[in-house]
């Protein structure tokens, strides 16, 4: 027992030289997570991208339709940069990526409202870009209903109904959207959860591989098994627990950046997030040694985790649900560590539900540690006899 | 001076040609050139294909009871947004079920939600929404809009009609003004996610794939190189500019039928936004592809194992799609960024091309990209001879 002690001590020591060697294992672990961290965070500061820049075709000029263009310059999702003369001028903007959309008001259209002949407002939408799009059609959409409730109910009111019968005749049912946990519909506070942690798994993932099958590809992988007495399970300990050790304090500071600094919503104990950012290290570690161990060719195991791990942000469920992929895409998306982090991120900081309904979570995290260990045998015949594939 | 040119022109012929040697002999290079193009852009689209979020689990709980809540609750299901689930006895049962993700909304009839329709006043209908993921809110945010929208219309009419019986008709004439609104989608009318995203994700695909692939090369020589002494064996003996041109040259070939396929075809078939003339998207694309090759003749230089690009690379894809400003709009970028990303080809050839293929513009329209486009190419080529010329280890019998 305390010879294997010993031997892990070793091995440790080993692994941290190894870690310190070269500057590219430094950059990898800590520099680019920290600056995609960064870079997100500070690129998404102002939460919602408000004031979509868009263009108001007004061809009647009436009192009633300037009235609306000035209604939908002071929206807060619009901000109308230009005022076109015509449809082609308009078009030309979009297509040129000047604004992401217009609002057309047609010719005698004030007139024809009054008459009750029901002109026609159409807005147009870039959704080529969709959430600046999206946006906008909120807004567009909002104008259009006031305006038409603002009609009917000068009408009605001249009609001789009482004021508080005709607001209720314009809206009967009023539905109350409470969103839960996220009221201000905030767009970083996802992207900042799913995509930065992604990052840093697709690191973890392609540190792991290349620091192992490193061994393979300069033959130095025989000597290495025998400096860690022979055991594959010492030699991976000591050449991951630094990572590990580091990747870890990486991700705790992203975690305290998100939730301290930038005050994201956080529903839960930071330590169960800092448990589970640590067991995603983990998880991810065990996933590369796993790719390893079915393809000890560094070049191979890279791709794989490389495509894995890439896919991820789009498989992992992070902006479409996993019901609305075809199933069998669908599936994948639960052999993705980072898929059960982001899951225990919503139930706990987000929702702050009970830990109880994350159980299964924490779980299959572990489970990719415990899977790391099926193909440690043809590891280390690999190891034994070490062939480079370029 | 004639002599001088057709000795350029031999020794750039000799670059090229021996790069396409070494290119087509190393399958982790094939693999970065033509696999990953050919197949990534079908693996996206598979994951995006289904373009909308329908059918989102909602959970009820009736208080009231009566006509009017079954009949709101019998439209929400009948809409293509979301699914009724189930109806639950309480809210706390109904907040069970959203923690254990078998419904993603509730919807709460309150006890008085007829009586109040019934006398003239307005009644509120509380609507919890799961905000894990922002599509799921937005199909219910849809569907209950439809929903709220038709039961307010017919009973709008149900009032009218009394109102009418009652001989307060609107004015004399009986007319009611109103204003119609149409919302006409430009671009990607189907207004899905796909093809949203997917145009820019296959300019990025060829942005990377070129760099990777690039890199993988530039490292192999110099692994070579030093494996013998300092100098690449096959590497061709000339100056710096021939042999940054000859190389160009070699892999703007190499990307001429993965552009196309990609930038041409696989819109095709998934039946993305076709618009734009398909010459002049390639007239657009050729300053993008020689940007982009310089632009990883600079990166190359610190690459010193083939593999490290992984390890430093890899990464950007997300980073460069953020920067285009697809899923973050660059209109609302700081000054720092919009410069940051300006300085990627990536940046310009998405924007460029959707503007084109998603919106039909024409080359014309989209100058003020493009001509950015070719000044990254002077920048990158300029940058990649420095680099080359002064950093590199010199080949065998250069002059």
């Amino acid at each position: 027992m305390k010879l294997l002690l010993k031997l892990i001590y070793g091995s440790v020591r080993q692994g941290c030289l190894y870690v310190m060697s070269r500057p590219l294992f430094l950059v990898s672990i800590v520099a680019i997570p920290l600056l995609s961290a960064f870079l997100m965070l500070n690129l998404m500061n102002e939460g919602l991208a408000n004031r979509v820049p868009a263009a108001i075709v007004d061809l009647d000029g009436s009192e009633l339709s300037r009235t609306l263009a000035a209604n939908l310059d002071a929206m807060q999702t619009t901000n109308v940069v230009i005022t076109c003369s015509d449809f082609a001028e308009a078009r030309d903007a979009v297509q040129r990526g000047e604004i992401i959309g217009f609002f057309l008001i047609p010719e005698n259209f004030s007139s024809e409202a009054i008459a009750g002949r029901t002109p026609e407002i159409s807005y147009y939408t870039n959704y080529a870009y969709i959430v600046p799009a999206s946006l906008m059609y909120k807004g567009f959409k909002t104008i259009s209903v006031l305006s038409n409730g603002a009609l009917v109910k000068a009408t009605l009111t001249s009609a001789g109904l009482p004021d508080g019968s005709v607001s209720a005749l314009l809206q009967p049912i009023v539905a109350d959207m409470h969103m839960i946990s996220n009221p201000w519909t905030n767009y970083p506070i996802y992207m900042s959860n799913s995509f930065i942690p992604g990052i840093l798994a697709l690191m973890v993932m392609l540190v792991t591989v290349f620091s192992i099958t490193d061994e393979i590809k300069r033959g130095t992988s025989p000597l290495w098994l025998d400096h860690n007495g022979g055991s594959i399970v010492v030699a991976l300990i000591g050449r991951l627990a630094p990572q590990t050790l580091l990747f870890t304090l990486t991700g705790w500071i992203i975690q305290l950046s998100i939730f301290g600094w930038l005050d994201f919503p956080l529903h839960c104990h930071i330590s169960i997030m800092m448990v589970a950012m640590l067991l995603l290290v983990l998880a991810c570690q065990g996933f590369a040694v796993l790719i390893c161990g079915i393809t000890p060719n560094m070049r191979i195991a890279l791709s794989i985790c490389s495509l894995i791990s890439v896919l991820a942000f789009s498989i992992g469920a992070f902006t479409i649900p996993v019901e609305d992929m075809y199933g069998w895409v669908g599936i994948v998306s639960y052999i993705l560590p980072i898929r059960y982090y982001f899951l225990i991120y919503i139930d706990q900081a987000l929702n702050g539900i009970s830990l109880y309904y994350s159980r299964y979570y924490f779980i299959a995290l572990l489970v990719f540690v415990l899977l790391s260990f099926i193909p440690l045998f043809n590891l280390k015949r690999m190891c034994r006899r070490p062939v480079y594939i370029p | 001076m004639k002599r001088n040119i057709w000795h350029s022109i031999t020794d750039i012929f000799l670059v090229c040609k021996r790069e396409f040697h070494l290119a087509t002999r190393d399958m982790g290079v094939v693999l970065f050139f033509l696999a990953l193009p050919t197949v990534y852009p079908i693996l996206y689209t598979l994951i995006y294909n289904r373009e909308l979020v329908r059918d989102v689990a909602v959970v009820v709980v009736d208080d009231c009871r009566s006509e009017t809540s079954r009949e709101y609750a019998r439209r929400l299901d009948a809409s293509q947004y979301v699914e009724i689930t189930g109806y639950a006895a309480n809210m706390q049962e109904a907040r069970h079920a959203m923690a254990q993700k078998d419904c993603y909304a509730i919807i709460h009839f309150p006890e008085d939600f007829e009586e109040c329709i019934g006398r003239g006043e307005t009644a509120h209908l509380p609507v919890y929404c799961d905000m894990s993921l922002l599509l799921r809110y937005k199909s219910v945010l849809m569907a209950q809009t439809d929903v709220t929208a038709s039961m307010n219309v017919d009973i709008q009419a149900d009032v009218m009609q009394i109102a009418a019986m009652q001989g307060l008709s609107a004015g004399n004439s009986g007319i009611i003004p109103t204003v119609k609104s149409t919302s006409v989608p430009m671009g990607n009318t189907a207004t899905g996610l796909a093809s949203a995203l997917l145009p820019g994700i296959l300019v990025l695909i060829l942005q990377q794939s070129l760099v990777l692939g690039i890199c993988m090369l530039a490292a192999g020589s110099r692994e070579r190189a030093r494996r013998n002494g300092g100098i690449d064996p096959m590497a061709i003996p000339t100056t710096t500019t021939r042999s940054i041109i000859g190389k160009a040259l070699c892999y703007f070939i190499i990307y001429i039928v993965p552009t196309i396929y990609i930038l041409r075809f696989v819109p095709m078939f998934f039946s993305f936004p076709q618009n734009g003339h398909s010459l002049d998207i390639m007239i657009f694309m050729i300053p993008f592809l020689l940007s982009t090759i310089f632009m990883g003749m600079v990166i190359q230089r610190f690459i010193h194992e083939r593999e490290t690009v992984f390890l430093l690379f890899v990464f950007s894809s997300v980073l460069f799609l953020f920067l285009s400003g697809l899923s973050w709009p660059r209109y609302d970028m700081s000054t720092l960024w919009l410069v940051i990303s300006g300085c990627f080809p990536s940046t310009w050839a998405v924007n460029g091309y959707i503007a084109m293929k998603s919106n039909g513009a024409e080359l014309w329209q989209v100058s003020h990209p493009y001509a950015i486009l070719w000044l990254l190419t002077t920048a990158y080529f300029i940058l990649s001879w420095v680099i080359t010329h002064f950093t590199l280890p010199r080949t065998a019998g250069k002059n």
